[in-house]
């Protein structure tokens, strides 16, 4: 994906540019295009950059333009020295720019971000799409920006916040979102981000996402028509090839009576537009949405992948996180999934406040059940109490809360896991870090089951799959092991089951079976599959139940 | 035409191995470790002078207060002695 990008389709693409947006790129930032279509719409020129350029050559490009305003977009405070590095440079090269930063935590800890980034000048908060234009256009005609809502700034020592901007609440008002970038791909199949719908109206614990939308004025869950979304996902395979699309709603909006109509509504559509013949989708639901009959509609639409937040396989966890969700619920949800060929992707904390050693093997054993067959591997990770959530209002009570601003933390009660946590931790990077060898085994299986759909007709699929799952289950017996092994060792004393040298040889070997068995199978199909990404190849999706 | 050994060592760049899953992996406890520690305590930094800068506005207003509360007390003290 290119990370750096001029608004060339823009009418004044040949003028300097009003106003940049900074922020990561990854899979598409949608934030970022709504922001950028929203000023397109009224002639503004924007550019996008990722935050992870160069920033010598930030400071250059901006220099030379000195755009009206500079728009950081961060979601998570552990960002934030990376984006005030950049921010300090781009001041002292002599750029005045207005700088505003948006996104969850500037929205829910706006006095902090501004007490710590002193090169801003305003926070916007919430949703910003109208808050944005109206600064740039206060900023242009000269008025007051600091009358602008929504925002919030320092004036001497105090914080002013200004009158809080209703969320959007058509979402289809808005134009689609700015993508001035190449798609992402799984495998040869490109991919774009798209969003369905905004908002989640459950509570968890330790998410900020519900108080980022109660706090604002204005309806929390909002759905867009079924027909914008299949016109958008229509522009995008005429322009981009694309093949595979993410849905990153906040929970995809199959809840009650009412999402079951628009969702009848869409699958239809993806039928009438022939969407569902050559494409395929993922989303992001809790798993209490799953039932054979809605989901066998989805998958013969194109579903291929659910992500669900299961995030612990104990009653207790559960509540202290407030998932409003029982363990037999999640396990039912995955084993229905499993039933109908889709794929699950999860996440899970194995580590949360209410911790002991005797729930984290208990999660263990929740994951064996539910991920044991090889038919997804082994992920999890540690509850952070990020900004904004009740959680991290909770610890601080309690007086747990530790760490600073950019690195909040917490103790368990059971303070022996402390220590145990953070040597698993390190002793696991090569199997749960972004390299390592669980992540790659997902891929695999995204990758493996858009072939299997969008290039039903190729050889050996059943003997590749029989191996990336023996592999994958195998993989995750040996994690499981570990966990278990390495914590009932520690309680006695003995921290050898945690030698890093040993785990980081298993997953590199494990790694390089996986990269053969994979390599073999595609370049057995090498032609096929060259043929099922050319943009006029039409094969439809396998619909029939797989077995993994 | 290639043969197998060809195709397994030749695969076009569309078809090269390059794993990043289509779920988020919002990982902070790794991300974390990766940051730059000294952008991070000079943040913190910046925090508690923050905080500090709160504290002694606080205590300027405590002072303030009390200067002000014995300036009423001289006040009332003459008015009694005045009396």
């Amino acid at each position: 994906m290119n990370r750096t990008s001029d608004s060339t389709d823009s009418p004044r693409s040949q003028a300097a540019a009003d106003v940049v947006l900074i922020g990561y790129q990854d899979q598409g930032n949608l934030a970022m295009g709504y922001l950028a279509a929203v000023l397109h719409r009224v002639g503004r020129v924007v550019e996008m950059i990722d935050v992870r350029d160069d920033p010598e050559k930030i400071a250059a490009r901006l220099v030379s333009r000195q755009p009206l305003v500079v728009g950081f977009s961060l979601i998570f405070q552990c960002f934030l020295p990376q984006y005030r590095r950049l921010a300090d440079h781009l001041r002292s090269v002599g750029i005045k720019s207005h700088f505003t930063i948006g996104g969850h935590f500037p929205s829910l800890c706006h006095d902090e971000c501004l007490r710590n980034f002193p090169e801003l000048d305003s926070v916007v908060r919430y949703e910003g799409e109208e808050t944005l234009l109206e600064l740039v256009e206060r900023l242009s005609s000269g008025s007051d920006w600091r009358q602008t809502p929504g925002i919030a700034y320092l004036k001497g020592d105090e914080i002013v916040e200004t009158t809080p901007r209703a969320l959007v609440q058509d979402l289809d008002s808005l134009p689609f979102p700015y993508r001035p970038y190449e798609a992402g791909h799984i495998g040869g199949f490109a991919t774009l981000p798209l969003l369905a719908s905004r908002g989640c109206v459950r509570r968890c614990s330790f998410c900020s996402i519900h108080t980022f939308y109660r706090t604002a004025p204005g309806k929390v869950v909002r759905v867009r028509k079924p027909a914008k979304i299949i016109e958008e996902m229509q522009l995008l395979h005429d322009e981009f090839n694309v093949r595979v699309y993410l849905f990153q709603d906040d929970d995809f909006p199959l809840w009650g009576r009412k999402g079951r109509e628009w969702a009848d509504e869409l699958v239809g559509r993806m039928h009438d537009s022939g969407l569902a013949d050559h494409t395929v989708w993922k989303i992001s639901c809790r798993g209490e949405y799953v039932d054979m009959e809605l989901f066998t509609k989805l998958r013969d639409a194109g579903l291929f992948l659910v992500y669900m937040g299961i995030e612990s396989g104990d009653e207790e966890g559960l509540k202290v996180l407030n998932k409003e969700m029982t363990v037999e619920q999640n396990l039912e949800a995955v084993r229905m999934l499993k039933e109908l060929g889709i794929l699950v992707s999860y996440g899970f904390m194995l580590f949360d406040p209410s911790s002991t050693f005797d729930s984290v093997r208990g999660n263990v054993d929740f994951l064996r059940k539910m991920v044991g067959d090889g038919r997804a591997a082994a992920v999890f990770s540690r509850m952070l109490p990020y900004g904004g959530t009740p959680i991290r209002d909770q610890l601080k009570k309690e007086g747990r809360l530790r760490g600073d601003l950019t690195s909040p933390d917490y103790v368990f009660l059971d303070t022996r896991l402390n220590e145990y946590h953070s040597l698993l931790t390190t002793a696991v990077r090569p199997w749960i870090h972004k390299t390592g060898l669980s992540y790659q085994l997902n891929y695999a299986w995204d990758e493996f089951e858009s072939i299997k759909r969008l290039a039903p007709a190729v050889w050996g699929a059943d003997e590749y799959q029989a191996k990336l799952r023996s592999l994958t289950a195998e993989s995750n017996e040996q994690l499981f092991r570990l966990v278990e092994e390495s914590s009932r060792g520690y309680e006695e004393g003995d921290l050898s089951f945690l030698e890093p040298f040993a785990i980081r040889e298993y997953c590199e070997n494990n790694q390089k079976r996986l990269l053969t068995i994979r390599d073999n199978f595609v370049a057995e199909n090498i032609d096929l599959l060259m043929e099922a990404i050319n943009p006029n190849c039409a094969s439809g999706p396998v619909i029939s139940p797989q077995v993994h | 035409m290639s043969s197998p050994l060809d195709k397994l060592q030749n695969l076009p760049l569309a078809w090269k191995f390059e794993p990043h899953p289509a779920t988020d992996f919002i990982d902070m406890e790794f991300v974390l470790r990766d940051l730059d520690p000294g952008i991070r305590n000079r943040v913190v930094a910046a925090r508690l002078d923050a905080i500090a800068k709160v504290h002694g506005n606080i205590a300027e207003m405590h002072k303030n207060l009390a200067d002000a509360a014995n300036n009423i007390s001289k006040i009332l003290v003459a008015g009694k002695a005045g009396k």
